[in-house]
């Protein structure tokens, strides 16, 4: 079934970004960018939303992550020849956990295919259930539920010692 | 899902993305097929402008040009015969007297008269 177009209100976008900007720019990040560009970037999907330009699906929060990738694509494709990434720059903040596990988690994420990491961070950092993003991506819930499993078995493999240390 | 997924997925959840800066929010910028329209407008404004310009100057000249000329002629025909004058100034007054037809018209009040 085709996802009814709606128009966003400008509250209802203020309260997205709010909520789930941060995210989004970290998604930004996973896609190549440095901070910086991965703000200006999100920045950029929901002034278009908010200027009318786009008309979001009845999924908003799905549909600004693949905006923010897709911009992130093209932004990073369009820059790679004036900057590169910074080494060592952190999307992530954390009360208690070094920086090199900081790093190690933005490096799994980085590896990780499309799908599962789009999957990870709608369910982690945007609070959607497994069922929430099947209908949000139109993807079947157990193809959903697969991708998931197979993120946290790569995230596991990568930081599992640390979480056990954790304890 | 299984009770170590559970308990990664709160290891994650401790991870914070890094805050963001405030949307700000710009004044509607015009849709680009608006700023195209009134770039075209404004071309055409100034071609106009110009094109009834250099019109009006051919014909202020053009009228300066024919004047000149027609005293030049009434000059000549006066030297050489007076009565040839009387009579191009009577034919050129049929053309330079008011229309009758106007309500208010020199003619039509001297008519009344």
């Amino acid at each position: 079934m085709l996802l009814e177009a709606t128009k966003l209100t400008t509250e209802s976008l203020k309260k997205l970004y709010e909520k789930h900007g941060a995210a989004l720019a970290a998604y930004g990040c996973c896609c190549g960018l440095d901070f910086a560009s991965a703000e200006d970037v999100v920045q950029q999907v929901f002034l278009n939303l908010l200027r009318g330009n786009v008309v979001a699906a009845r999924a908003p929060l799905a549909y600004l992550y693949r905006a923010v990738h897709n911009a992130s694509l093209n932004h990073w494709r369009d820059r790679r020849r004036e900057a590169e990434m910074p080494e060592g720059e952190l999307w992530f903040t954390h009360g208690t956990v070094d920086r090199a596990v900081m790093l190690s988690l933005q490096d799994v994420l980085r590896e990780l295919p499309e799908e599962q990491r789009e999957a990870v961070f709608l369910r982690v950092w945007s609070g959607m259930t497994l069922q929430e993003i099947a209908e949000a991506t139109e993807t079947p819930l157990n193809t959903v539920a697969s991708r998931y499993r197979y993120a946290l078995q790569r995230l596991r493999e990568r930081l599992g010692a640390r979480i056990e240390r954790q304890d | 899902m299984e009770p170590q997924d559970d308990k990664l997925e709160r290891y994650l959840a401790e991870f914070q993305p890094r805050a963001v800066r405030t949307l700000h929010l710009s004044p509607r910028a015009r849709n680009p097929w608006q700023r195209r329209l009134a770039a075209a407008a404004a071309v055409l404004c100034c071609i106009g402008t110009g094109y009834w310009q250099i019109h009006r100057a051919r014909v202020k000249a053009l009228k300066g040009i024919q004047l000149k000329s027609q005293t030049m002629v009434m000059t000549r025909i006066g030297l050489q015969n007076s009565e040839k004058l009387d009579e191009f100034l009577f034919d050129q007054s049929r053309n330079v007297l008011p229309s009758f037809q106007g309500d208010q018209s020199t003619l039509r009040v001297l008519a009344k008269e």
